[in-house]
């Protein structure tokens, strides 16, 4: 528990020193990146938290951002835009979920994608609320109490501020009746039911969390981006961010800060390598295989590999440190 | 009629996701993509000078042992894996596809060669385009050939008997190891077919052809995953929708949203019959 703690603080002290390390091109990466990290984190709570397959990050991205940039048109405000978007997108998500009281595995991983390709088609590429395709949505970065985030590390802040809210949120749900309970879905369905749990109840839950997360991440996207391209909201785009998510791990935060990195900050960093970006698909097909196979993604075969160096070290003679345990009760 | 070629293209889309569901519960999402690999070639070796019948017929042919090999260097690692996370697998080729298309032919925009004869037959009144023609004997074909492999060969029984249950199957001295890459070749062979005969119409772009795995998909539930007669009438059905769908004006922009309405239809309709009781086999776990 102390060394996730002090990993948290660690991870949260990189990211709050990360822009005064890196070139001003960076803090724009960086920002958009943070967006990215809760999309991740909307894959998290469906995969990693309560075991159900949705491949329709990027959809809620651009509901989110769609919703947000009407609301904050008509009223002004981009905290009630904010508030506004989160909102519509728990009730988009609890929708969809409805399919996942019925649906089981693949079935309804089958139906969140026909609902991403749905979306794209639907609404982000046929003038959705009015939004004319060919310029995307737009939103103005805010000034909030008094201060303005106008700049590219202002906004990076601003977007971690979000970030750190929305983590703590899901953290401190997970501990709740409804995180347990996905908890014990997620492991056995039979057993959860067989113990009175109200399945469908949890599952359009699970569902409308991680719609709610995902609306929160294209809100963010939206305001570092100022305006956005129909093509981060495509069906690929989903499904690419579930990849990531996978290749980085779905039961921790450090792993959907690793695969809001990956998503945005690699490509960047291998076109400064000179290698293309386009490589990028190809490595989270492999991280996915990858994953199935192995440990929890990157995140977790690092902690794999570090519980089993640390016993290593306590067998080779460092008496009464207690053993370490891989994959303890709480993944934070 | 317009949608008839269209739907006839889901339909067999549905049957390659049938065949190889069938025969290795895998639900393969990266079906389509395999296909759509298939016509990149295809217009490279066009591009090439290579006349299209024969380049059509090479890739056709070339997908059963890239299929195969597909099976053999990344599928086999999740041969006793329940079926979400062989279908999870499928999602990583799917999304790997589309990236080593990007990396190898990049990401503008190619012209698809109009190969197919262009001529039409008028059926009482009814005009019926030549290339829509072709597309329908190409199913009929599939199916025929299909029933034959499945009532009236060893290999056929054999790969219905490992679809009902693989460990008994493997008791009764079915091959499964062996058998299970012919079935990803003969399902990759199926896709490269649909997908080369679809992409003209339906532009050179890797996610468009990629994500056609929707309908198909589609098609194959409305046939319950079992039913070739279901999954071609499916097929079809949708391909009319979607076009009726187009015709009319205010819908036009919607019709990709046809499949995402039936699929949920469908699969709700059916509930825990498709896909869960195999599911529930292994413990319930999603």
């Amino acid at each position: 528990m102390n060394g996730r703690l002090l990993g948290g603080i660690v991870l949260l002290g990189a990211l709050i020193v990360a822009p005064q390390l890196t070139s001003p091109f960076w803090d724009f990466v960086l920002a958009t990146a943070v967006a990215y990290m809760i999309a991740a984190l909307s894959i998290n709570v469906l995969l990693g938290q309560a075991g159900m397959i949705g491949l329709f990050p990027a959809a809620f991205l651009g509901l989110g951002g769609y919703f947000a940039a009407v609301i904050a048109r008509e009223t002004g405000s981009w905290l009630l835009a904010l508030g506004g978007a989160t909102l519509v997108c728990l009730v988009v998500g609890a929708l969809v979920g409805l399919a996942g009281t019925r649906l089981r595995g693949m079935a309804f991983g089958i139906v969140t994608l026909a609902f991403a390709l749905a979306m794209e088609t639907f609404a982000f590429r046929h003038g959705f609320l009015g939004i004319d395709p060919a310029f995307g949505a737009t939103l103005d970065r805010p000034t909030l109490l008094g201060i303005d985030f106008l700049g590219d590390v202002a906004v990076y802040y601003l977007a971690l501020a979000i970030a750190v809210l929305t983590w703590a949120a899901v953290a401190l749900h997970e501990r709740t009746r409804p995180g347990r309970t996905w908890r014990a879905l997620r492991d056995d369905e039979v057993a959860a039911m067989s113990l009175g749990a109200r399945v469908g109840r949890y599952r359009i839950w699970a569902a409308a969390v991680s719609g709610a997360v995902g609306g929160v991440a294209g809100v963010v996207f939206l305001t570092v981006q100022g305006q956005t391209n129909v093509e981060s909201y495509t069906t690929v785009a989903s499904l690419l961010v579930f990849a990531a998510a996978m290749t980085a791990g779905t039961r921790s935060v450090a792993g959907a800060v690793l695969a809001g990195l990956l998503v945005v900050a690699l490509p960047e960093l291998l076109t400064e390598l000179g290698i293309s970006g386009e490589i990028v698909p190809l490595l989270f097909a492999f991280g996915v295989i990858t994953s199935l196979k192995g440990h929890d993604g990157i995140v977790g075969g690092v902690r794999h590999g570090a519980a089993v160096l640390g016993e290593r070290l306590r067998r080779a003679g460092a008496p009464g440190r207690p053993p370490a345990v891989e994959g303890g009760a709480a993944d934070a | 009629m317009a949608g008839l070629g269209l739907g006839a293209v889901y339909g067999l889309l549905g049957l390659g996701i049938m065949t190889l569901y069938r025969a290795t519960g895998v639900l393969n999402f990266a079906f389509a993509a395999i296909g759509m690999l298939a016509v990149y070639c295809f217009t490279s070796l066009v591009d090439a000078g290579v006349p299209a019948g024969l380049a059509f017929l090479a890739v056709v042919v070339g997908a059963f042992p890239a299929g195969a090999l597909l099976e053999l260097v990344v599928m086999r690692r999740f041969r006793d894996e329940d079926q979400t996370t062989k279908a999870v697998a499928t999602i990583a080729l799917l999304v790997g596809a589309i990236g080593l298309v990007r990396l190898i032919w990049g990401s503008e925009l190619r012209s698809i060669p109009q190969w197919l004869p262009e001529w039409n037959v008028e059926i009482s009144g009814a005009v019926l385009p030549s290339d829509r023609i072709v597309v329908l004997a190409a199913v009929a074909v599939v199916l025929v050939a299909l029933w034959f492999l499945f009532t009236r060969t060893r290999a056929g029984v054999a790969l219905r008997a490992m679809a009902d249950d693989r460990s008994t199957a493997a008791l009764v001295g079915i091959p499964i190891g062996r058998l299970t890459p012919l079935v990803w070749g003969l399902s990759a062979a199926m896709a490269a077919l649909a997908l080369v005969l679809v992409a003209p119409s339906r532009g050179p772009d890797a996610a468009t052809l990629s994500l056609l795995v929707i309908p198909g998909l589609a098609a194959a539930v409305i046939g319950d995953l079992r039913s070739p007669a279901g999954i071609v009438a499916g097929g079809l059905v949708l391909g009319v929708i979607e076009a009726e769908t187009g015709l009319w004006a205010k819908a036009a922009e919607n019709a990709l949203t046809v499949p995402f309405i039936v699929l949920l239809a469908v699969l709700l309709w059916r509930q825990r019959r498709v896909l869960i009781p195999a599911l529930e086999e292994n413990g319930g776990r999603a």
